[in-house]
Parts: structure tokens; sequence; C-alpha cells
């Protein structure tokens, strides 16, 4: 395979060949650069790696002067002949000429030279197909099983059409033969799914084959068995190459597709199917090229008719398909002259043979050379001639009058430059008319007047400019008619400010509009109604405190007007103006609290400081919020704080206490389930809780997302104060054990469990007016 | 509690997420989620304005800056001419990966309020020497001492085998990640762990997945709108597409179809995938893994290993329901689903803790028997060979278990070995003799490593001065390949004494480490000189592009 050229995947300019060590530099960079961005495109990727892969190889070349210079002209050569696109050309046409069966040596030969492949490659697909005959019944037969099935009728058909035993047709057929068109949907075809198939595709590209069978180098008709043996084997082979790159991934991915596909006759069929598709997708591309003016020429449609009859339809099924066709895309089809139809057939098949064969021919001849200066200069006419963009017309003529100075058809050549630019030049003025008067009848104006300028200024000609003033002069007329139209039109019935914007859109785009005055005197007319507007505007923008929108309303009264409402807004203005100011400073204290991260009482402190120098600010609200959300951050962090000076005493306990999700300890000896944190720590308002609080609060407490927490009996409590149980620093505890002490009930006495040093706890019985904590239990 | 041995955190350094642990004061491994308090962190990487972020934001963030945000870089490891662009800088790779390193490490410092300066790093068993190389230098340029390179699969077996440690067995370890598919033969027992054989590809994963249904998506949305564009052109709509396909592959895993909508250009197209297109659309790549493991399990049974007693899934890809339908209808055998997107960072994080524990038992029992620290690498061979007594050893593991508070027996079984055997197999550009050049393969895959392997080589003429090798590596278990078959990943230069005679015998040896890593010396067998070998990895960042970016790296704080 024939890699890609370095000057053109480079983007490099090519004529004059970029020589600027650093721009190619720069270029292989940028590259580098945009390939390992697309490394994991889904559908580019590999692409792009093998591009990645082509590095080391490009840097040599680019970097040494006679390489690249070789690398140049090749560029040079293969743009000037829009190669590429002429071999796909060839390619396909003499895919269609093989499928014939009549190939000749010297066809193979070229076929061969075409595709950088060896003779005997070409020889081996060709002989896969077993024998000339069967080549064209499997066209038949895999044209038809695009749509996933073949009919009775169509199998005899072929088999008439061959003279051959319709059993034989059947055992070439693949897919499920069926009696008519009725029982088709009853079939429950799946066809192949058309990512899938773009992936094939996709694949098959960077390793540069044509179908899975070509990459299996087996025949289309070859067992399921033997695919898959050649699928795995495959497989097999490509592991073992070492080179992982993007030719051996393409080939891994396609081989695990090989392996699904032609895992079930089903799959099969639909991969087929989907070839087949492709195959008619070469003919409609040609019938679209054919159809230059949306109309086809009679000449054309016998070659079109030949050319789908290679494809293995017959004469009636082409006219059909081409019909139909057609119609779909509305092209026009000339009728023909009755007459003389079998010789423009074989008149137009000859053409075809000898239009493959100049065009091969032009590709070829430079390696054969010695030509005389005519037989040249023909040749340089004839490849002008099939180029259709004037610029490469001019492109070879240019180089042939340099190379051919002082020769004689180096005037004529220099002659048919100068028609062609001037033809050009007229083709695209005229173009450029019909653009731009295109965009006017939309009303598209200003872009328009846009180009039109543009124009202007590089136009070179007297005539060509006193059109394009023309044109805009009338543009201009017309552009502000129709803003003078929308001026009238919300005059009536729009509000204040759209009649506000309207009137000065159009005082700013036709300062010397014909109406001017007519809309200057609308706006004063409005500056009452448009002075309650804005008052009623300021007093929303004060609402959701939008200063600087307010400021920019006054000002435009201001700048409109001069009158009694002006005056009033102007004294606005300073008011807004402070308002801004504060609404910055406070900006700035947030951004400078914000800078301290984590430290809340520093950012705390900023914000205080702040509104005990200015206490009377306008922005103290927010100042004020600020406050409170910090006091809040502050809380939660020492509360976080907290539970990691507790989770570093738990991990001491050797491992009794073990943490779960959700801030709640398992004990293990005792399976009881403990909050990590007591009361002290979560709430933070009141350190102290009286006994009946703490069972409020035990009663609303959600740790860990459970909600049967329960008071713990002083057993329960010592047993794990007695066991190192990290303390929070509480001197006491509610239990569950509480008993009245008086009669009246009045008077409740509960057991806690307290402590003096942290350490040593002990059961001490105390009123539950006093102050402790709570330390929830539950049993899970 | 006395002094803290040094900690040894293991990291799992992921296509598409990684995560870090380690183990807690009760040995048991814990992955510690980072600052967003995510226990996986995607390994994406946003080049903002003037700093890094890397994580969720960071891949949040693709989608509305698609071309400074970084992704699957792990895919590109080792390859020398992937770069990244940012304001006019080229980044490497390795420094992207150690900016994913870094954020973790970072996060877990805040976690712990402890200090992350030793790391094992998990790598796919697949990965070739560039590639590991290529790693390790990623953990040296985010300021770590990587203590070692250890296998993904390995690491899952670890974590699976600390679970429990009576039961021996052998289990294929089926990994298959965000990028990469791993399959692995491990001989579990109650001292080691052991590679049989492994393989895979390491450009086949998740993102393949969701690869599938971003093209389904681009067909749909072409056939709706009738527009030919290949709207992945356009880089935002690309990343667009790129998360919503990995969402959709992540709730076609819990449901049986999933809502997507593509939006480009304006036009916006509501579709519905359901489960059955998402396996069809991606039966082939399964196929592969399949087959993958197929050729794994006939190599294997080449080394004598006919049956295993389970399949461990690893990896997140695996949660796909069509993953374990699959294998249970090839091999007939339930799959265990095992902590898929946990256990690599874990076992990695065991087997680290593991390393600590045994630096401190060789130190005390130097100690103990007066040898240097240098003399103790294999204690159970010393204990076997008599050259350390069986009660040194136990009081020197019931002093380490004193002082850090672990268990007598963990402390013991910390001499856990882990056999691995290397991925590829090795060797060097020779001469047949018809002069054809070929490789010849001095270490073939599937060997257990270390190991060391010598081959003797002759000088051409007179007075040579030097000797130019050039190391392959390949896949194949064959002595001789053609050099198309391999790919070349070192050359050496033997600088020769002068006057040398012609025909002299030198001989090459290949050292090949647990880590898979290659030591290559060489020595001039007539007089038995050592001679000089110069080797340089090919295509890993080296020399002033290393150096400027670990300083880089130092002066940064990623968020």
């Amino acid at each position: 395979m024939q890699r890609e050229n370095y000057y053109i995947l480079l983007d490099l300019t090519i004529d004059p060949p970029e020589n600027d060590p650093n721009a190619i530099e720069a270029a292989i960079l940028q590259k580098k650069a945009e390939w390992s961005r697309l490394r994991n495109h889904p559908t580019k990727g590999l692409q792009a790696q093998k591009f990645i892969n082509m590095i080391p190889d490009m840097e040599k070349v680019m970097r040494d002067e006679a390489l690249r210079k070789q690398e140049a002209d090749a560029a040079a050569a293969a743009l000037q002949k829009g190669k590429e696109s002429k071999i796909s050309e060839i390619d396909s046409h003499i895919d269609i000429l093989m499928g014939k069966g009549y190939i000749a040596h010297e066809d193979i030969a070229r076929l061969a030279e075409i595709h950088g492949l060896e003779a005997s490659d070409i020889q081996e697909r060709i002989t896969a197909k077993k024998s000339d005959q069967y080549i064209r019944v499997d066209q038949q037969i895999n044209l038809r099983m695009g749509k996933g099935y073949l009919t009775e009728a169509e199998v005899s058909k072929i088999a008439r059409q061959n003279s051959m035993e319709p059993e034989e047709i059947r055992k070439r057929i693949r897919c499920p033969i069926i009696k008519d068109e009725k029982e088709a949907g009853d079939l429950k075809l799946r066809p192949l799914d058309k990512s899938i198939e773009k992936a094939i595709n996709d694949n098959l590209k960077v390793i540069g084959k044509l179908s899975l069978y070509d990459f299996l180098r087996a025949a289309e008709n070859s067992d399921l068995e033997i695919l898959q043996e050649k699928a795995a084997q495959k497989k097999k082979e490509l592991a073992a190459s070492g080179k992982k790159d993007a030719m051996v991934t393409a080939g891994n991915i396609l081989a695990g597709h090989c392996l699904t596909i032609f895992k079930t006759n089903d799959t099969r069929i639909a991969y087929d199917a989907s070839l087949a598709m492709a195959k008619l997708a070469a003919l409609d591309s040609d019938i679209n090229v054919a159809a230059a003016n949306s109309t086809i020429r009679h000449e054309y449609v016998d070659i079109l008719i030949r050319k789908a009859m290679k494809f293995g339809m017959d004469r009636q099924e082409a006219a059909d398909y081409l019909r139909d066709y057609c119609q779909k895309k509305k092209y026009r089809i000339e009728s023909k002259p009755e007459k003389k139809r079998m010789r423009l057939v074989f008149a137009a098949s000859a053409t075809l043979a000898i239009g493959l064969l100049v065009i091969a021919a032009v590709i070829f001849s430079s390696i054969h050379k010695k030509h005389s200066l005519a037989a040249e200069y023909d040749r340089v006419i004839q490849s002008v001639e099939a180029q259709t963009e004037a610029e490469k017309k001019i492109q070879i003529l240019e180089k042939y009058v340099k190379s051919h100075m002082a020769e004689g058809m180096a005037a004529d050549a220099a002659k048919r430059i100068s028609e062609i630019k001037s033809a050009t030049d007229a083709e695209r003025f005229n173009r450029f008319l019909k653009e731009t008067d295109a965009l006017v009848q939309a009303g598209d104006y200003q872009k328009a007047l846009d180009l039109y300028k543009q124009k202007l200024q590089s136009a070179t000609d007297a005539d060509s400019k006193k059109t394009i003033n023309g044109m805009i002069q009338k543009v201009l007329g017309l552009s502000e008619q129709k803003d003078f139209e929308q001026v009238t039109a919300v005059s009536l019935t729009g509000s204040p400010d759209q009649k506000m914007d309207t009137f000065q859109r159009y005082l700013a785009d036709h300062p010397e509009g014909k109406n001017i005055d007519k809309v200057k005197a609308l706006v004063n007319e409005i500056s009452g109604e448009y002075f309650i507007y804005v008052n009623k505007q300021l007093a929303v923008y004060d609402q959701s405190e939008k200063w600087e929108d307010g400021l920019n309303l006054c000002r435009k009264y201001i700048d409109t007007y001069d009158n009694s409402n002006s005056d009033r807004l102007k004294q606005l203005v300073p008011v807004y103006e402070e308002k801004i100011r504060s609404e910055k400073i406070f900006a700035g204290l947030v951004q400078k609290a914000n800078a301290l991260g984590t430290d809340y009482a520093g950012a705390l402190e900023i914000f205080k400081d702040y509104l005990e120098a200015y206490p009377d600010t306008s922005v103290k609200n927010k100042i004020q919020k600020e406050i409170e959300r910090l006091d809040g951050l502050l809380a939660a962090q020492s509360t976080e704080k907290a539970e990691q000076d507790i989770r570093a005493q738990l991990a001491k306990t050797g491992g009794r206490f073990i943490e779960r999700a959700g801030g709640v300890v398992v004990d293990t000896k005792t399976g009881l389930m403990w909050g990590i944190m007591d009361s002290t720590v979560t709430q933070t308002a009141t350190k102290c809780l009286t006994y009946d609080e703490g069972k409020k609060y035990i009663k609303n407490l959600k740790t860990g997302g459970f909600t049967d927490w329960r008071l713990p009996t002083p057993a329960e409590l010592t047993g794990i104060y007695a066991s190192a149980f990290p303390s929070t620093g509480a001197k006491t505890y509610w239990t569950s054990e509480n008993y009245t002490g008086y009669a009246d009930g009045w008077h409740v006495m509960v057991d806690t469990v307290s402590t003096e040093d942290s350490i040593h706890w002990e059961i001490i019985r105390k009123d539950s007016l006093e102050c402790g904590a709570v330390r929830a239990v539950r049993k899970p | 509690m006395a002094e803290q041995s040094k900690r040894i955190f293991g990291i799992d350094l992921g296509t598409t997420y990684s995560s870090i642990a380690y183990v807690d004061e009760f040995g048991k491994a814990v992955i510690i989620p980072n600052a967003e308090n995510e226990r996986v962190m995607p390994s994406v990487v946003f080049f903002d304005e003037d700093s890094i972020v890397v994580g969720d934001v960071a891949k949040e963030s693709s989608k509305l800056y698609p071309n400074e945000v970084v992704s699957f870089v792990k895919r590109s490891m080792g390859e020398p001419n992937f770069v990244f662009l940012h304001n006019s800088e080229e980044y490497r790779a390795e420094e992207i990966s150690a900016y994913i390193l870094k954020k973790l490490a970072q996060d877990a410092e805040q976690y712990l309020g402890e200090k992350v300066t030793d790391v094992v790093i998990t790598c796919p068993a697949y990965f070739g020497i560039n590639e590991r190389e290529a790693t390790r230098k990623a953990g040296e340029i985010a300021g770590f001492n990587v203590r070692q390179i250890i296998n993904e699969p390995t690491a899952a077996a670890i974590a699976y085998g600390a679970m429990d440690t009576n039961n021996e067995r052998v289990v294929l370890v089926y990994d298959l990640g965000g990028g990469t598919f791993d399959i692995t033969m491990i001989d579990i027992r109650k001292d080691s762990v052991e590679v049989i054989c492994t393989g895979g590809d390491h450009n086949l994963g998740g993102k393949d997945w969701d690869d599938r249904i971003v093209a389904y998506m681009v067909e749909i949305f072409q056939n709706e709108t009738g527009t030919e564009e290949d709207i992945l052109d356009d880089p935002d709509t690309w990343q667009d597409l790129q998360l919503s396909a990995e969402k959709a592959k992540k709730i076609l895993s819990q449901r049986p179809k999933t809502p997507i909508s593509v939006t480009h250009g304006g036009e916006r197209i509501k579709m519905t995938l359901d489960r059955e297109k998402f396996q069809e659309i991606t039966e082939d790549l399964l196929e592969r893994t399949i087959e993958f493991t197929r050729e794994m399990l006939e190599e294997a049974e080449s080394k004598g290993y006919k049956t295993f007693d389970e399949i461990i899934l690893v990896g997140g890809a695996t949660r796909m329901p069509h993953v374990t339908e699959r294998i249970q209808e090839e091999f007939s055998i339930t799959p265990k689903i095992f902590n898929p997107d946990e256990a690599v960072a874990k076992g990695a994080a065991i087997y680290g803790w593991k390393l600590s524990l045994n630096d401190d038992l060789i130190e005390r029992l130097s100690r103990k028997t007066n040898k240097q620290i240098q003399q103790i690498d294999e204690i159970s061979e010393m204990i076997d060979n008599k050259e350390i007594s069986t009660k040194d050893f136990k009081d020197a593991a019931q002093e380490v278990a004193n002082e850090t508070g672990y268990t007598l027996p963990s402390v013991e079984r910390s001499m856990l070995k882990v056999k691995n055997v290397t991925s590829k197999s090795f060797g060097i550009v020779a001469h047949t003799a018809n002069d054809q050049e070929i490789v010849f393969n001095i270490v073939l895959r599937n060997t257990t490593v270390p190991i060391t392997r010598k081959k003797t080589f002759y000088t051409a003429v007179v007075d040579q001065k030097t000797v130019l090798i050039c190391i392959m590596e390949s896949e194949t278990s064959q002595v001789e390949i053609p050099l198309t078959h391999a790919v070349e990943i070192k050359t050496a230069i033997l600088n020769l004494p002068p006057n040398l005679p012609a025909d002299l015998p030198i001989e090459i040896t290949f050292v090949l480490n647990e880590e898979g890593r290659l030591h290559i010396t060489a020595v001039e067998k007539a007089e038995s000189r050592q001679v000089d070998v110069m080797v340089d990895t090919a295509s890993v960042i080296q020399g002033e592009a290393l150096e400027k970016a670990k300083e880089r790296s130092q002066n940064l704080v990623v968020h």
C-alpha cells in the first residue's frame, strides 16, 4: 500500500515547496499534537495512531534535504494530476471489468501496478472465484441478496440467463430462498447495524482491503467453517506480530468482526447484504456524476445502463433501477433517438474503454517518457481539459509556459491562460452578484452590504466598481425602507423600550436616511412615556440589585433627552455609582476571604472588621449573611476536627471498636452500635442538656440513617469507657436509669456516668435538671 | 505505639479511573476517597488556564473545553510521539499521568494527615518494557519513591487471596478495564501468589464499548436529520457523545434500556438504546476477549495447568451482564465478580504493606544475626538454608508484631512470595547461516521472572571497537522469528577494548527482574573483562525533558 505524502499530510505548501526547517518542525509538532488529541477518537483514533507511528519516518524524510525534495516532487505530481481521485475512479471501472470475467494479462499487470500489489495477489483474487461463468452468476446473486433473500422466480431467471440448472444456482446462494415476496415479511431479517458496517469499513480502509473476504483472502462463497478457521488463524497471526501499530490493531478489530459475522448464517447474510448495497452505492455515485444539471443526457443513459448490467442486473432491471433512482433524486432523463440505439450502445462502451485507457495512459506515461513536443503539448491540453477547476488548469499551463519559454506552443499556452483567467474572473463576478442578490432577496441587507464593500476594495476595473456602487446605493435604499417600515409599525404598537430601541437603531444605521426627521420627531414624542418606563424599570433593578443596569438606563435617557426628567435622573447617577462601588468592595472582601481557604476564623475577621469600620454600608445585609454562613462553617469544621480526634483514639483500642459508614462505631465485643459523636459535639449552640432535652435529642437523632437510638444503660456506658472509648471532654452522661425523687413526681433523679479526669468513670446519681451530655446507642 | 514503619501506598493508575489504597491499623486494605469524596477518580486531566485540574471536574470540563482536556492517556504510555500541547508547552504521557498520581496522593495526604512518599503502582500484565518504564517515570515525576510496579491481575489476586488464606486454588483473573484487557492464570497458595500465564490486549477495554455506542448514536443522528456531516469532527460533540455513551453503558448494565440524546448544530435527536442492540454492536469485542482466554488456556496447558478452580472478574467493564453470561456459556463456570473497581488498588496496598513489614523484619534480623541488611534478601530461603535460625526469625517477627500492633501471623505472612511471568519474549537481532536477519529470542514469554539467561556472541573483525545490540520485544513463544514480528525496544552498544582478535566470544546476559525490567551485562570471555554496556530505553521520557517535567511537577498543585 502506498503511504500518504508527507507534504500533503502536514498541510505544507507544495508550489513552491516549503523548505524552511523551522516551519516544517512547527508543522510536525502541530500535527503530532493534533493526532495525539485524536488518538482516542471513537472512529478516527486508528487513523491518528497510524499517522503517529509514521512520525519517525516523516521526521527522517523531512529533515533530509534530498529525501524532502523527492517528497515535494511527488506531492506536486500527485496534486497536478489529481492522481488520487483518478486512481479511485479507475479502480471502480476496473472492478467492473474484472466482474465481467474477461480480463487480459495486461489488465492484471496494470491493476497490480495501480494498487501497488503483486500481480499474483490480483490473480489469486480472480482464481478464488473458481470460474468466469460463476462470477457473473455470483454477481447476479449478490445484487439480489441486498434485500436479504431471493425468490424462486429470481433463481430460475438467473438459471435461464446463464443456461445453468436452477439446482446449481441454488448451491451458490447463501441466503434464504422464498416462494414470493409475500413471504418476505415472515423472514424477520436483521440487517447489519450501520455503525458496525461503518466500523468495518473504516478499519478496512486503514489496512487497504475491500471486504472481510478480501481481508481473510477467502472467496466470497467460502463455507462458514473455513471462514471461521481463517479468522481464528488471522487473529493468531496478528497476535504473533510484536508491533502493536494501527495496522495490527485494525486487523485485530476486523478479526473480531469476522469471528462474530461468520459465526452464523444469519449474520453472514446480513453482511453480504450490506456488501451488495455498497456496490449499488458505487452505481448511484456514477449516476449522480452523470446528472450534472439534474438532467441525464441520452448519451449517458446507455453507459449507465451498461454499467448497471455489469453489477449483475439485466437490461430491464437496469433501466428500472435508473428510472427509480432518478425519480427519487428528481433527475430528468433525456429521451433518446430510437433508431441508433444499438450502435450507440456499442459506441458508448467503446468510449468507456478508450476513456479508461486514456486516463491510465495519462497517469503512467510519465514513467515511460520521451514524446515529441507537440504530443506533449497535446497531452498538457488534454489534462487541462480533464480538469474542472480553472485554477488547476492555469497551474498546469503556467508550469508548461515556465518550462517551455522559448518554444512555439508557449505563446498559445499563455493565450489560453489569459482566456481562462478573464473567463473565470467574469464568471466569479457574476457568481458574486448572484450570491449577493440572493442575500438581498432574502432580506439580509447587512451581509450583502458587507460583501459589496469588501469587493469594492479588491475590485480593480472601473466597470465592476460602478456596478458595485450602484448595488450599494440600491441596497441602502431598500434597507432604509425596511427599517422605516419597522419604525412605523413599532411606533403604533410597541412598548416604550421597543420604540426607543427601534428608533435609535434607525438613527444609528441610517445617519443620512430620508426619513430621519420623522424618526427624530417620534423620539421626542415619547419622552414622557419613556420616562415612566425608565422609572418602573429602575424599581425592578433596585429590587434585584442590578445597579449597573440602572446606571446604564439613566445614562441612556440623559444622553437622549435634555429636559426636567433627565435632570432628575442625573441626580440618581452618583447614587448608583456609590452602590456599584460598595458592591465591588464586597466582592473584594469575598475574594480575600476565599483566598484563606478553610481558615474560616480569618475570613470571619475580615467581614467583621469591615462592618465595624463602615456600619452603614449599603452591603451590610450581604456581609451579615456572609458572617452567618462562616459561623456555620466554623462550627462544622470544629465538629470535623473533633471527629478526627476521636477516630485517632478509636484506632488505639486494638480493634475492639470498628468505625462504619455514617458516623457510627460498632463494639465488636458487645455488638452494640454507638454514635462516634456525643451531644457536646453535635449540639454546637448548647453544650449542656438537661435530662429532658437529652431524651428529646435522642428521639430526633438520625445518625447513620438509623432512628432507633436510645439512651444507654449505666452498665453499657461504663463498659465502653472502661475500654478506653475516646472522650470528647464531656464530664457527665445521662443514662436510661431514672427515679422519681419525691412522691409528687416533680423531682427526677437520674443515674449518670461521670468522670473528673476523663479516664476514671463512675455511676453517680444526679438531678435531671443538671448539665449533662448524651451518647446514643442502639442494637443493630 | 512505637515508631511506625514506613507506609507504602498502593495506586491503581487506570485508563479511565484511578484509585489509591493503604492498609489500616487493623491490617485491612482501605480505599482512600479523594477530596471530592469519590473512591475512584476519573483519570482525566484538564489544563485550565494556569492550573491543572484532575478528576471529575476535569471530566465534566471535557464537554466545554475539549481541547484542553486529556483522557485515556494510559493508552499512550511509552509512545514517544504522543504529545499534548498547551500554551505552547509540550507534555508527554508520563507527565500527564504524574498529575493524576499527584492528585491521588495529595488528597490522600489531606485525608490521612500523613505524607505519601513510597508507592506501589500497578500496570496491565500485558505492558511491555517501555510502558512499564514509562509508568515508573510517571511516579518519579510526581515525586514518589516507586517501590515496585506490579501487574494488575496479580494485585487483584493478592486482594482476593487476602480474604481467605487457607484455600489453595488456581484462579483465572479476567480483567476488563477501561482501556485494557488482561487474562491471567494465577496459582494462589498459602505463602505465594504465582502467575502461570498471561495474555491480553492493551487496546481493548470499556472505552471500545463506549465507542461503539458513539458510532451508533452518530448513525441514528445522520439517519434522522439526513445530514452526511461527520458530527464527530466537532470536538464538543465528540466529547459530549463520549460522556453520554459511557453513561448509557453503565445504565444498560443495570436496566434493559436507556434513553439517549444527541445534540449537534442546533438539532437534537432522542433515541432509545436497548441492551439487545448494545450487545449486538459490541459482540465482536466480547468475542475477542474469549479468544484471548482460549489462547492463554492453551499455553497454560503446555505448562501443566489443565484446569482452574474459579474465574474472578476484575475491572469496571465486567459489570456488563453479558460478560458474565458469555463466560458462563464458554467455560460452564459461574464467574465471581470481585470488587471490580477497587481490587487492584487494594491488592497493591497489601503488597506495599508486606514490603514494608518485610523491611522491618530484615532490619531486625540484621541486628540479631550481625549480617549486613544487603545480605538478607530472601528470608525464607535463608531459613531453609539454616543461615538464619528459626528462633531468630520468630523473635524478630514477634518484635515487629509488638511494635506495629499487627498480629504475629500477618507479620510472618509478609514474606508472601509473588512470582510473575514476563508477558513478552525478548531477544536480539542475529544473523542466520545464510546471512538473513532474524530475531533470536533469549527469554520466551510466560517464563517465570526473575530470570537470567546467557548467550554468547562473537566479534566479526579484528580490533572491533563496538558491538551494536538491538534488543527486541515480541509476543510469540518461538525462538527464531522474523524481524517484522518484533519491535525494537532498546539498543545497547558494547565498547570493546582495543586490539582484540576476530571471533572473540562475548557473553551477553539478560537479567529480567520481578517487575519485568531488563538489565543487560556483557563479559568479554577471553580475559574475562567486564565490558561497558550502554542501554537506553528508546521511547520513554528522559534527559532534559524528564528534568523539565520533574521541575514543573514540583511547583505544581493539582486541583
